[in-house]
């Protein structure tokens, strides 16, 4: 088990490395360049231009400027955001936990919705029920974001006045935005509770209880849920990954501090550094997250060892 | 290790047994027979009719524009109103129906190239280039998705091909650890054996055994890719990184319509309404087809 | 450099910012006002109904005096579509201010309380020497004072400092700098505080973005305590536009704090900086021992309200939400939805008419097809600007046949007897008569080459991308191929840079004829220019001090720019500000900015 960890944990390693050769390329293949930004407009000075170029080590060869970042990385240091002028940890500090928190409140929304609709569904499999309730999870799933987002700060902040437009983190605050997320993650959750659901109620002791007269109720509860709870394990890892850079939209559209519109912001004025220790992040929790969750199956079902 | 991937997609790991030869009928029966499945294929076949007999459906030419007639509620000549160039809405979802469709399966088809040769290259081979394969998987897994499709659509250029081909790109991670895991499963399957004791080739024992054989779980998977390669398109659309105007695409109309979200609410309601039936037809055409196809739920 | 500014709802940063901003040198008194901020809509806004059609949209009403903005809760306007519903919404009880007077009482100002306002992204840093953003910008008008201020007559009026000389050759400015201020750490504002600013500035080990907003200015002297001397090479016509918006920072505390001084912002001005939050916004208080010494503000000492609050909002349609709801005080609206809001009783409207920024299409000459004239005058000819103006603003933009924006001095519609009005048949004529003529498919040609060519629109403003697409229909309709191409600023840039590109739809803003400088004078912004007559033109035009002359210098450029067909003006977009109407006493500054010192809250 100890050994398994390490070894996965070290997987971050290659992982980090190939982030850091990707992000780097994208430093010589995407267009722009953010000092020519700066000045775009302005009357160049090209003693000023020289000067901030070598403030953030943009005047030294791509290689060079791999390796002094691939030792800072090795230090803990994330290089310097050239847009915001500050260290790009400062930065991250502010709009992770905003991700973080946004993350866990919408899988919990997401994981409520699909657990009851992927119950039902798989309980009257092929009924009209199935299918209503399918489609209520489904139905999440299948808008885009920014019009869902914009249809519930329509309707429940400016009609009704139920919530704020704004999100922040208090309770009224982080609803609109939980739920939109959760209700679009939770289309996934429903369909892998259902389709396990309907595996393990096919399972030979599942019909042995039913034969022995257990009622349906209890059978689900008592023999299929504990089952169901891998898949929704595993959703929560996925969709962890998904929604901490998936989110960036709903994040603009409630003005959502969180981490995803901080990249977006970022590769659109090309602050590299940024985005690079944003995706280093990411990635890095993405994994570990993963890791966590592969641990919790051995602890959900026995069957699975990890060597 | 290939137990804990394998865990990871649980959807496709209920179907990997090998399909059995049943007659057609009966797995079509399983698919359509199920309310969903009826639902999801009528809108699925729909919104292909739609496609096909645009120029016939639709009343106006979709790009022409019409300023006088700008932003006319939906009436008995304008169906779905018209747009802030006076263009009528209907027609433009109408022709929108082949772009949504062609940025579904044309994503899917470029995720499908890659994901399944990269899975199978992988899977049959091992060793060293399993690792060089699966680890950059892993790093594109875990590069924030979103982030990695605006990357590559910079370094292209926006246009609706671009986005194609960053949405493909992106989704090809699931395809190729799911053709993977059913090459590692059915790699040692007596057939395959055979073939090779036979003298075939290591090509075509992948195309022409391995590749068939692992074909349901890739054909479910991509049922699922293909609704969500338009929802990704519309996103990109958000940013203006999509098609290209005065392209009718959905996306990029929900986002015009945005602007008029309160004072012309049929911008961004019909185009919607369009994304969402037909994002929702093939998710429920997925789901009945991952039932269909799932040989356990077959016994019961 | 507003924060209405529906351009910058994109996340970039794309706009010249306030201190190059280039602006009339001198002050004569009489000068005749070129360009007024608001058109004149009516006395007020209750009976403007029977002024309907009296400004035609495009042009503005050069009588207009004070260039006070007017309450529109009634607008009218020609081109507006709203006109007749508009006109039957009475007006709420907000007080219309008549233009050309003072704001008319609207009861005893009280003290106390927030305005909650939005921008758009963080700030980069609060030291404006620092700083390149535009939100940045947005918040140092509270902070910072400067030594001049740009008034409603477009003119430098005194305000840190006192009054100024400038010597015949223009090389020489002297300011006399106000006693009694001091910085909001208790410092002094004295020369020395005013020369070490413009020193910190001027030096290149800073790498101040603001340097080149000096110009040619090379040393500052210390006459006496309170004297300052700035020297030229030569003379810069538009130093005084550009020294108001060049914050003067406690020098103690950018000692003090170095690197992070863009975190502890130490200015003069009526707020002082409180707290800026990572990714949530910044905070402002009220300066108790203020004393305002610009003229165009009513208040004249410390601001009544207790603060400002910015919240970061990145999308426009979440800040109108937020605006409704009341989370938001003040913010500037979509042009697209701006009907609801006018409408709307619970607000009143600010519309910035007469801006310095201004969209048109602009060429790569260099290369075929851009480089015939004929071709270039052909596209200027073809563009259906009331159509656009109407269809993708709204109505709420000004047509303009000038490559110069409306609110900028030098725009005159005598000018217009030289450009290039809608006319597609004269467009095609132009055509036909430089050799072109219809290909097989359909598309003008000439020497075997068609008139197909790419054109590149900016994302992230969604009126420009309408725009684009009228523009593309408007050109195809007389022969051409023109495809468009939406992509991000930061892509769009270096294929500028490069030569790498046809033609683009582009809005730039600076509100001096200076930006004709930056825009077209070897390299130009695109680095693609190279027109010496053009050259000495803009030269004479930024070295001429004496106001009169300097507007004969602008009209020169323009007329230049015009037959030489060198961009194809389209119109000049409005900002339209809503205020909820328990705010009281906003007015907007010839730079569409709000005076926060004057206003308070009455709810």
């Amino acid at each position: 088990m100890t050994a398994y960890i390490i070894r996965r944990v070290l997987m971050l390693i290659p992982i980090w490395f190939g982030i850091l050769v990707l992000t780097f390329l994208m430093r010589v293949l995407v267009p722009g360049d953010p000092i020519q930004l700066m000045f775009a407009g302005r009357f160049n000075d090209p003693a000023v231009e020289a000067t901030m170029r070598h403030k953030y080590g943009l005047d030294k060869p791509i290689l060079t400027q791999f390796y002094d970042y691939t030792t800072g990385v090795l230090h803990g240091n994330l290089g310097y955001s050239i847009t915001a002028q500050q260290p790009v940890t400062t930065m991250i500090k502010a709009h992770y936990p905003y991700t973080v928190v946004l993350t866990l409140t919408s899988l919990s929304i997401a994981v409520t919705i699909g657990l009851v609709s992927g119950i039902i569904s798989a309980i009257k499999k092929d009924t009209i029920v199935d299918v209503i309730s399918m489609i209520f999870a489904l139905a999440g799933l299948s808008m885009p974001a920014f019009w869902l987002g914009l249809l519930m700060i329509y309707v429940f902040a400016v009609d009704l006045r139920w919530f704020p437009v704004l999100g922040s983190m208090t309770p009224k605050g982080i609803i609109l935005p939980s739920v939109t997320l959760g209700v679009i993650a939770s289309a996934v959750t429903a369909r892998l509770v259902r389709s396990t659901m309907l595996d393990v109620l096919g399972e030979d002791y599942v019909r042995t209880a039913r034969a022995k007269g257990i009622t349906s109720f209890a059978v689900v509860l008592r023999h299929a849920f504990r089952n169901a709870l891998i898949p929704i394990v595993t959703i929560v890892g996925l969709q962890f990954g998904g929604l901490l850079s998936g989110a960036f939209i709903v994040e603009v559209i409630f003005a959502w501090h969180g981490i995803g519109e901080l990249a977006i912001t970022a590769l659109q004025q090309r602050d590299f550094p940024l985005i690079q220790g944003i995706v280093l992040v990411v990635a890095t929790t993405y994994v570990l997250v993963n890791l966590v969750v592969d641990l919790l199956y051995a602890v959900l079902d026995p069957r699975i060892a990890y060597k | 290790m290939v137990e804990v991937k394998a865990r990871r997609l649980p959807i496709p790991e209920q179907l990997q047994t090998k399909s059995r030869r049943r007659g057609s009928v009966q797995f079509l029966r399983r698919l359509f027979r199920p309310l969903p499945g009826k639902i999801g294929g009528g809108i699925i076949g729909f919104m292909i009719l739609v496609a096909i007999f645009a120029p016939l459906i639709a009343p106006y030419n979709p790009i022409t524009q019409n300023i006088p007639d700008r932003l006319l509620a939906p009436g008995s000549h304008h169906l779905m109103g018209t747009d802030e160039t006076g263009r009528d809405i209907f027609s433009r979802v109408v022709y929108g129906s082949r772009i949504s469709l062609r940025v579904g399966v044309v994503s899917v088809s470029i995720a499908l190239l890659l994901g399944v040769t990269a899975g199978i290259l992988a899977g049959y081979y091992g060793g060293i280039v399993d690792t060089l394969i699966m680890r950059f998987v892993d790093i594109l897994l875990a590069f924030p998705g979103f982030l990695l499709a605006l990357a590559i659509i910079a370094m292209l250029g926006p246009s609706l091909r671009n986005a194609m081909i960053a949405v493909g790109i992106g989704s090809s991670t699931g395809f190729a650890r799911l053709v993977r895991s059913s090459v590692l499963t059915i790699r040692h399957a007596d057939y395959v054996l055979a073939a090779n004791v036979a003298g075939a080739s290591p090509r075509r024992i992948m195309w022409r055994h391995i590749l068939p054989n692992s074909m349901s779980p890739i054909i479910v998977l991509a049922t699922l890719e293909l609704p969500a390669a338009i929802l990704v398109a519309a996103a990109l659309s958000f940013l203006g990184l999509g098609a290209q105007p005065p392209t009718p695409e959905w996306g990029a109309m929900l986002v015009d319509g945005k602007e008029y979200i309160q004072t012309a609410w049929w911008l961004i309601t019909f185009p919607g309404i369009a994304i969402f039936f037909t994002v929702l037809g093939f998710n429920l055409f997925g789901n009945s087809l991952q039932d269909a196809i799932n040989p356990r739920l077959r016994q019961r | 450099m507003d924060s209405q500014d529906i351009a910058l709802a994109s996340l970039y940063r794309r706009m010249i910012s306030r201190r190059t901003m280039v602006k009339l040198v001198g002050g004569a008194a009489g000068l005749p006002v070129i360009a007024t901020l608001i058109a004149a809509c009516g006395g007020s806004s209750s009976n403007s109904t029977s002024a309907s059609g009296t400004t035609a949209a495009g042009q503005t009403q050069a009588t207009t005096i004070g260039g006070i903005p007017t309450p529109l809760n009634t607008f009218q306007n020609a081109g507006t579509p709203t006109s007749s519903s508009a006109a039957s919404t009475t007006t709420t009880g907000a007080t219309p201010v008549a233009a050309g007077t003072t704001a008319a009482s609207s009861g005893t100002p009280k003290q106390g309380g927030t305005i909650h306002m939005t921008i758009i992204n963080d700030p980069d840093t609060l030291d404006e020497a620092l700083s390149s953003s535009l939100t940045s910008s947005n918040i140092f008008q509270y902070i910072y004072d400067s030594l001049v201020y740009i008034g409603d007559d477009h003119l430098p009026h005194p305000w840190l400092a006192e009054k100024w000389d400038i010597n015949t050759d223009g090389t020489q400015i002297t300011f006399s700098i106000r006693s009694g201020i001091k910085f909001h750490d208790g410092t002094v504002l004295d020369g020395a505080a005013v020369k070490a600013n413009l020193d910190r500035i001027l030096d290149p080990k800073t790498a101040s973005i603001a340097k080149t907003g000096l110009g040619s200015m090379t040393t500052v002297d210390l006459v006496d305590p309170m004297t300052v001397r700035c020297n030229f090479t030569a003379a810069y016509a538009p130093i005084l536009t550009n020294l108001d918006g060049t914050a003067m920072s406690s020098p103690a505390a950018v000692a003090k704090y170095g690197d992070t001084y863009g975190h502890h912002p130490v200015g003069t001005g009526p707020f002082m900086f409180k707290d800026w939050t990572q990714g949530q916004g910044v905070d402002i208080v009220r300066n108790p021992n203020y004393v305002q010494y610009r003229e165009d503000y009513k208040n004249k000492s410390a601001p009544y309200i207790d603060g400002i609050s910015w919240k970061i909002i990145a999308d426009q349609a979440t800040s109108t939400a937020a605006l409704l709801t009341g989370e938001l005080d003040i913010a500037g609206v979509q042009l697209t939805q701006a009907n609801s809001i006018m409408t709307n009783a619970d607000f009143q409207t600010y519309i910035w008419k007469d801006r310095n920024g201004y969209i048109f299409v602009e060429y790569n000459m260099n290369k075929a097809p851009f480089n015939d004239l004929a071709v270039r005058k052909a596209v200027a000819l073809a563009l259906d600007r009331d159509s656009i103006v109407k269809s993708a603003w709204n109505g709420f933009a000004t047509v303009d046949l000038l490559p110069i924006p409306t609110g900028v001095a030098g725009y005159t519609t005598d000018l217009n007897q030289f450009a290039y009005p809608y006319d597609p048949a004269k467009a095609k004529q132009t055509l036909t008569d430089a050799g072109y003529t219809a290909g097989s498919d359909g598309v003008m040609a000439k020497d075997g080459k068609s008139l197909a060519f790419t054109m590149i629109v900016y994302s992230g403003y969604d009126a420009l991308k309408t725009c684009g697409e009228i523009v593309q229909a408007n050109l195809n309709a007389i022969g051409m191929k023109c495809t468009a191409q939406v992509m991000d600023f930061s892509a769009e840039l270096p294929l500028l840079n490069a030569g790498n590109f046809d033609c683009d739809l582009m809005r730039w803003t600076s509100s001096d004829p200076d930006i004709l400088t930056l825009m077209f004078k070897t390299p130009g912004w695109t680095k693609q220019m190279h027109d010496t007559t053009l050259d000495g033109l803009c030269d004479k035009m930024d070295a001429t001090i004496d106001p009169e002359k300097r507007l004969d210098a602008v009209h020169d450029v323009v007329k230049y720019l015009l037959a030489q067909a060198i961009v194809a003006p389209i119109c000049v977009d409005w900002s339209i500000t809503a205020v909820h109407t328990y705010v009281k006493d906003y007015s907007l500054t010839v730079f569409g900015e709000g005076r926060m010192a004057d206003v308070w809250l009455d709810k």
